[in-house]
């Protein structure tokens, strides 16, 4: 960022700055850019470029250093110790996309995985690309419980935005008709193999709530002019999506949106920029632009904007707020509600049920897909028949496929038996893991720690966190649904399972700056903006109010589309 | 920021360690027995080996890893461990990846072998006939085997660990899982759900 002072020099003002490049930031460029406003984004790591810079994407199984990639455990202690936790983030295909934790440590009153990737795209490079829209079931949930604050928005304020939303990305999928799973506007489905079109029927006949459907994805299977004139094209079954897609095929930052933001002539990306606080103006009650550390140099300059907009994720953008401190906002920005970093929640999940298939031995598949099946949420539906005991729900992610050459080391034998053996696939074999709601809470918050220093000097956060009882007594219901669904597909040696699963491994984290209707007990209002300072819009997972069952990363996209509507409107009226 | 690779000096220090733990084999081995392993090995030199002058115990160990590779996965109307490279790899492993506690008990679960085959039969491992060989591995098979079927607690048997190994190295390396088996890096289209024939052989990844 050498670069950096000169510019601010030449050019320290902007229309909008965006902090953070990844799902929520490469939406919001995207968005004001082509709104005709002059936009800096701020990102705090590396350049990644589309292709360019995915070093792993053409590498073969057997070119990595170890077999399936794998990263030395003493590697992994002294850099990777937390990064690891999810077992498929670190390895050699993929763990220059993850920061190291020795140089962005965190403190855990409570085990938390907290897993990121500080770099041009953020983790839009390695997300999991499922995409399910909210209903009003999730909408309405804590005004109609009693939990928390209710939403300022239904569904209807939503909808229009997951319609765009939808149409440039490209998702798969679909469409069921149901009610607290909107369809969206969907590119063909992939296929659901026979093994799970069995266990489809078999469910839906025997469960009339129950829905087996193939999984809701950010790839493109038709794409649009749109897409083909941004150099996108279909998806190729690799399924080695977190090294990078040189053919544009799931929704990326850095090749969608950043790269139709830096069509329009109006973006400045800057890569290893360290947003460190907010300027708030007292005057104009107004923030007027933010400070940033060049990463290389650790000089500071301040850049200035008529709108800023927080898409850091949802733990660095309430980093970010709590280390904004002024006469005004003495406990951190726009913090008067005192809900700042508090409300913290992921998707709870590792349980579930496995199960081995007789039959279907003559048949296989073709390509490696990227996706799996989806049994859409079927407890707590507002009836009668679908209540439990315990708020909310949860859906299924899972998949069925034959076993591969690693099945035999435990068995008895070896020698050309068991060569000749492995040259067929093995039986079918099946699973299923739910993911579940988890409830806001206030005392599950994250705070500064200016004791805990990371590589640029900057205070880091402390992390409390833990599930609560509905999540306890959820869990239970996860595993023996899944259990009973695969019994009731004649599937044999059902186990169902309980891994370890710590808060933040759903790499779904959200809620620290919830949206709400009150000032007093919210940090943002119903179009994003800090409810204290209307300039500063937050559209990342910090808004979350409350966290639903499904994948929430469309629904931010959706919120960032919608608040740079709203921010671009308010600027033409002289609102901002 | 310029990065320097954590592994390079340790991986010195291993290899050490490696021959150093070898030359507790010692004692008399057929030398024709380990020269016709290393001709088989010849595509595929074992940094062990090279690493040793000609006779060094430390070429018994890599002898016996490559001949109990070979009679987990021998070459019949594909290559076998041997022709595909999987006792060097073996050997990289230990070096580079395992940690010492592992590589230890591997390399005692080694030691055992030869000590097991001098104490019933009289000879060393490596001057036994195939024949041989195979039903003093099949002990240490069926062991492996009770081993995880009792839940697997405590310290991994040495067999596991070689038939683990075995495997892996050979289904990934280039002929195992693009030869052997079937490898297609850009598949296109996902067929869900096609004649087991028209595939014909297991995808390797």
């Amino acid at each position: 960022m050498a670069n950096l002072n000169t510019l601010a020099r030449e050019k320290n003002t902007y229309d909008a700055i965006v902090v953070g490049s990844g799902i929520s930031g490469g939406w919001a460029a995207k968005e004001l850019a082509e709104k005709g406003l002059k936009t800096l984004v701020l990102e705090r790591g590396r350049q990644v470029r589309h292709i360019a810079d995915y070093p792993t994407v053409n590498t073969p199984p057997w070119a990595f250093r170890f077999p399936g990639a794998r990263v030395p455990q003493d590697e992994i202690d002294s850099r990777y110790a937390k990064q690891a936790r999810t077992g498929y983030t670190i390895t050699d295909a993929t763990k220059h996309f993850y920061i190291r934790d020795d140089q962005h440590p965190y403190s855990e009153t409570r085990r938390f995985d907290w897993i990121r990737s500080y770099q041009v795209g953020g983790r839009s490079l390695v997300w999991g690309r499922q995409s399910y829209r909210w209903s009003d079931l999730d909408f309405e949930a804590n005004a109609r419980e009693g939990v928390a604050v209710d939403w300022p928005i239904r569904y209807a304020d939503l909808a229009p935005w997951y319609d765009h939303v939808e149409e440039f990305i490209g998702v798969s999928g679909q469409a069921e008709g149901l009610p607290h799973l909107p369809d969206g506007r969907f590119q063909p489905p992939m296929d659901m193999n026979c093994v799970e079109k069995h266990m489809k029927s078999a469910v839906e006949g025997r469960f009339r709530e129950r829905r087996v459907t193939i999984g809701r994805t950010a790839h493109i299977t038709q794409p649009t002019e749109a897409q083909k004139a941004l150099g996108r094209t279909a998806c190729q079954h690799q399924n080695q999506c977190s090294r990078g897609c040189v053919f544009g095929a799931y929704f990326a930052s850095n090749s969608s949106t950043l790269l139709a933001a830096n069509n329009t002539g109006n973006l400045t990306l800057q890569p290893d920029a360290v947003v460190t606080s907010i300027i708030f103006d007292p005057v104009k009650n107004r923030a007027s632009g933010v400070r940033v550390r060049d990463a290389e140099t650790g000089d500071e300059v301040e850049l200035y904007a008529r709108v800023i907009f927080l898409c850091a994720s949802a733990l660095n953008s309430a980093w970010l707020m709590m280390n904004s401190t002024s006469n005004r906002f003495p406990d951190g920005f726009g913090n008067g509600s005192g809900q700042l970093g508090r409300n913290v929640m992921d998707h709870h999940f590792l349980v579930g049920a496995s199960a081995d298939v007789e039959g279907w031995e003559d048949r296989y598949y073709k390509g490696r897909r990227p996706n799996g099946f989806y049994i859409p949420r079927f407890r707590n539906l507002g009836d009668a028949a679908t209540k439990k005991d315990f708020l909310r729900g949860y859906g299924y992610q899972g998949g069925a496929s034959r076993q591969g050459w690693q099945r035999l080391v435990a068995e008895l034998g070896f020698g050309k038996e068991m060569k000749d053996e492995l040259m067929d696939p093995g039986a079918w074999t099946i699973g299923m893991t739910a993911f579940g709601e988890m409830l806001p809470d206030p005392s599950n918050r994250i705070t500064l720690n200016k004791d805990v220093r990371d590589m640029h000097g900057l205070p880091t956060l402390t992390i409390d966190v833990g599930l609560g009882d509905n999540e306890l007594r959820m869990r239970k219901d996860m595993q023996s649904a899944a259990v009973e669904m695969l019994e009731a597909s004649g599937f044999r040696n059902v186990r169902g399972y309980e891994r370890s699963y710590g808060p933040g491994l759903g790499i779904h984290e959200m809620g620290t700056a919830r949206m709400g209707r009150d000032p007093k007990t919210s940090v943002l209002n119903a179009h994003n903006q800090v409810h204290e300072c209307l300039n500063v819009y937050v559209t990342d997972g910090a808004a979350m109010t409350s966290a639903s069952c499904v994948n929430p990363s469309l629904t931010y996209m959706a919120l960032t589309a919608r608040a740079a509507d709203h921010a671009v409107s308010a600027l033409k009226r002289g609102e901002l | 920021m310029k990065e320097t690779h954590p592994m390079t000096e340790d991986l010195i220090h291993r290899r050490a360690v490696l021959g150093r733990a070898a030359s507790l084999l010692g004692g008399a081995l057929s030398m024709s027995a380990v020269a016709g392993v290393l001709a088989g090995c010849a595509a595929s030199p074992s940094p062990v080996a090279d690493a040793s002058p000609a006779g060094d115990p430390a070429t018994a160990r890599s002898a016996a890893i490559a001949v109990i590779a070979d009679l987990i996965l021998p070459r019949t109307d594909t290559p076998g461990a041997i022709d595909v490279g999987v006792p060097a790899f073996i050997e990289r492993m230990m070096a580079d990846y395992y940690r010492p506690e592992e590589r230890r008990a591997f390399m005692a679960g080694l030691d055992r072998v030869d000590t097991d085959a001098r104490a019933t039969l009289g000879r060393p491992f490596l001057a036994l006939s195939s024949g041989e060989q195979t039903a003093l591995l099949e002990r240490y098979d069926r062991e492996a085997y009770d081993w995880a079927r009792a839940g697997g607690e405590g310290a991994t048997p040495f067999f596991r660990t070689m038939k683990e190994l075995t495997t892996l190295g050979y289904f990934t390396s280039e002929t195992g899982a693009s030869k052997v088996l079937k490898y297609d890096p850009i598949p296109g289209a996902y067929e869900a759900c096609i004649p087991y024939a028209d595939v014909g052989r297991a995808w390797s990844t």
